[in-house]
């Protein structure tokens, strides 16, 4: 990470223990991690309980992140990966359980009305390799080298997972309207 | 199995094939293919109110009391303790020091002897998250004649991991370490037990 970004100064003064700082990072990333968990998910309500636990668990591992990575690309994997397990949701329950402040601001945001149901249901078809790399891609707009580093692959493998995700997702939604 | 075509087609959706070199139906593909990414670039939403709210008082909020915690409940809430305590502290101190051992094992350190072989690196230090990863903390001596660099670090016992950075840019990860992990992020992490043989 860039020493003059301004990412890399708020992961400092979180290291150095002022919780506050991290709310400069939750919003920067929250768009990104929100969709991604909403897109692998489908389930409005469950992106946001997993985009909470994203940040959580980014906060209390910024032991292990390192500054040579993009913040954004580190709090990606973790959101990946806490989607990927979410039928393995037992213990993240739990510890959501445990937790003294109740996820309640959510259910007051509606799903947007405008939905893209025939988008939805097409991305619901496509492998999550090939849903998540598309998502980064072209939902958030990531680089390449972006998308490797969140899904803890080369750069080579994410190009193959977009451009097999592109082709999916093309063929589903054209065989969709050829059907109506 | 990929066909040449496709490949092109993703090569001109990347940017990667100037846009005139497409043959019509190649056009026609592509602005096929880029309809349908519109279609998911539209659909991007902002996440829901009162989600940064939420997660930092999660953060804020009191966790499960731990065996600490009871232990320093059991400390008077006043602070005119505080004095007389640090004197009582200060004469065990002398005591167990006239006794020729300090009664903190947990605080030792272990001294650990880090390696690698590098004979045309210009520069190795060691990065782990007993410097939360940081660069630029430790730098290793060498290379001496038969190309290793080399460094110890005084360690508390427990398990760390590690890489090595090369020149300011190439992370190595140890092969002589006992045991490795996914860094998450395609790599590999050293893993070391550090303990204490003395205590």
């Amino acid at each position: 990470m860039d020493m003059s970004d301004p990412e890399f100064n708020a992961v400092e003064e979180c290291r150095a223990g002022r919780t506050d700082a991290f709310e400069d990072l939750i919003r920067r990333n929250q768009d990104a991690v929100f969709n991604l968990a909403w897109r692998m998910t489908g389930n409005w309500h469950e992106a946001g309980d997993i985009t909470q636990e994203t940040f959580i668990q980014a906060f209390r591992k910024l032991h292990l992140y390192r500054a040579e990575y993009a913040f954004k690309n580190w709090v990606m994997s973790i959101g990946a990966n806490l989607a990927k397990n979410r039928f393995r949701s037992f213990s993240r329950r739990k510890r959501t359980e445990e937790k003294a402040v109740e996820w309640q601001d959510i259910e007051k945001t509606p799903m947007p009305d405008s939905r893209d149901e025939e988008l939805a249901a097409a991305l619901k078809q496509l492998p999550g390799i090939l849903r998540e790399a598309l998502v980064l891609k072209h939902m958030d707009g990531m680089s390449y080298e972006d998308v490797a580093a969140s899904l803890g692959v080369g750069v080579s493998a994410a190009k193959m997972r977009v451009a097999r995700g592109r082709d999916e997702l093309v063929r589903l939604l054209e065989s969709s309207q050829a059907k109506t | 199995m990929k066909t040449k075509d496709q490949d092109r087609i993703q090569a001109l959706l990347d940017g990667e094939v100037a846009e005139n070199t497409a043959t019509p139906a190649e056009q026609s593909t592509v602005a096929r293919y880029r309809a349908a990414l519109a279609r998911l670039e539209q659909a991007r939403v902002p996440a829901p109110d009162g989600l940064a709210e939420n997660i930092l008082a999660a953060l804020r909020a009191p966790t499960r009391a731990t065996f600490l915690d009871y232990l320093q409940g059991l400390l008077p809430q006043r602070s005119q303790w505080a004095l007389p305590a640090l004197a009582g502290a200060l004469a065990m101190l002398v005591i167990l020091l006239g006794l020729g051992r300090l009664a903190a094992p947990g605080l030792q350190t272990v001294p650990v002897h880090f390696q690698i072989h590098a004979p045309g690196a210009q520069q190795v230090e060691l990065v782990g998250n007993f410097n939360n990863w940081t660069p630029g903390m430790i730098r290793l001596l060498g290379p001496d004649a038969s190309g290793h660099w080399t460094a110890e670090v005084s360690l508390p016992e427990g398990r760390y991991e590690y890489q090595f950075l090369v020149n300011g840019k190439v992370w190595v990860t140890d092969p002589a370490a006992p045991a490795h992990r996914p860094d998450g992020f395609g790599r590999e992490n050293a893993v070391i037990d550090v303990l204490n043989d003395r205590s």
